[in-house]
């Protein structure tokens, strides 16, 4: 095994060499945070349970066998935690079932906001964003920022990949919908 | 739903990404946190070890016992037999002397042992 790759480093905390945890710590802590904290909309709860994710993949590190890759393995614990702790605010988010999507055409959508300004992209998303429940969040953050492909996004929601792929044709939609109807 | 270049979407989200940056500490307590756990897990893990031998040594007694009450085998007489009192005059300081003996050398590898791997 090779020095300084990640399945060495896995290797050596297995072996009980726990500092070695470091170095995967400094590779994925910084998007963990960002998934949690897109998630729960809050800084300390983020943090808080970024250190739960790292403390819970450390403890069951020891199980880890290198079936599935690690970063989707730790991806996988960093959304069921961050879903598991906004739960209760789900019903307070807008539901895609219940947004009126019907109707519009995607590219009308696109059209719309490729035409603004970089300005005003950045802030509508971010409001639009805001509106969507957080599991949603996590799912189009996965696609978007981490450049995950829907299989690993199945992998790491524990989802079927239909069901992926039709969450994620939805939010989207969503998503365009509320930035253009943002001026309204 | 792809990942195309076209998607309107997706350079919006790239320059978003940017400013969310983890607290500083984080990394170092963090890391605290990891080594403290390291060293309860041992612990208990050492603790699960002395438990399996305690209940392996139980057993294992527990099925020899068994096995001599069920097949009703005779147990073997043990006799212990002490050299003459004009031989040894104090058997008891033989055993002392042994035993003083052995903690002696005990001691003596410890010491070597622990200036070998301090602590």
């Amino acid at each position: 095994m090779e020095a300084g790759t990640e399945s060495y480093y896995i290797a050596k905390i297995q072996a009980g060499e726990a500092e070695y945890f470091s170095a995967l710590m400094d590779k994925y802590s910084q998007f963990v945070y960002s998934l949690i904290l897109k998630m729960t909309a809050n800084r300390e709860d983020a943090e808080e349970l970024t250190q739960d994710v790292f403390l819970k993949a450390y403890r069951s590190l020891a199980s880890f066998r290198g079936g599935s890759n690690f970063s989707t393995w730790l991806y996988r614990i960093a959304y069921n935690t961050a879903v598991s702790a906004t739960r209760r605010q789900q019903a307070e988010w807008v539901s895609l079932d219940d947004a009126p999507q019907a109707g519009v055409a995607d590219d009308d959508a696109e059209d719309e906001v490729a035409q603004l300004n970089r300005e005003a992209q950045l802030e509508r998303l971010q409001n639009a964003l805001d509106q969507l429940a957080p599991d949603d969040r996590g799912l189009i953050m996965l696609f978007y920022i981490q450049g995950k492909t829907m299989e690993e996004i199945s992998h790491i929601a524990d989802l079927s990949l239909p069901n992926v792929k039709t969450r994620m044709h939805r939010i989207r939609k969503k998503l365009l919908l509320l930035m253009t109807q943002h001026d309204e | 739903m792809n990942r195309k270049e076209t998607d309107v979407l997706q350079p919006i989200f790239s320059r978003m990404a940017e400013g969310e940056i983890l607290p500083e500490g984080f990394r170092e307590a963090m890391m605290r946190q990891i080594l403290s756990e390291n060293v309860r897990m041992q612990k208990r893990a050492e603790l699960w070890q002395t438990i399996l031998t305690l209940a392996a040594s139980l057993a294992i007694a527990g099925i020899t016992a068994g096995v001599f009450i069920y097949f009703k085998i005779p147990l073997p007489v043990i006799r212990i037999s002490f050299p003459e009192a004009p031989t040894i005059p104090q058997p008891y300081l033989l055993f002392g002397a042994l035993t003083l003996c052995l903690l002696v050398t005990d001691f003596f590898i410890r010491q070597a042992y622990y200036k070998k791997h301090p602590a």
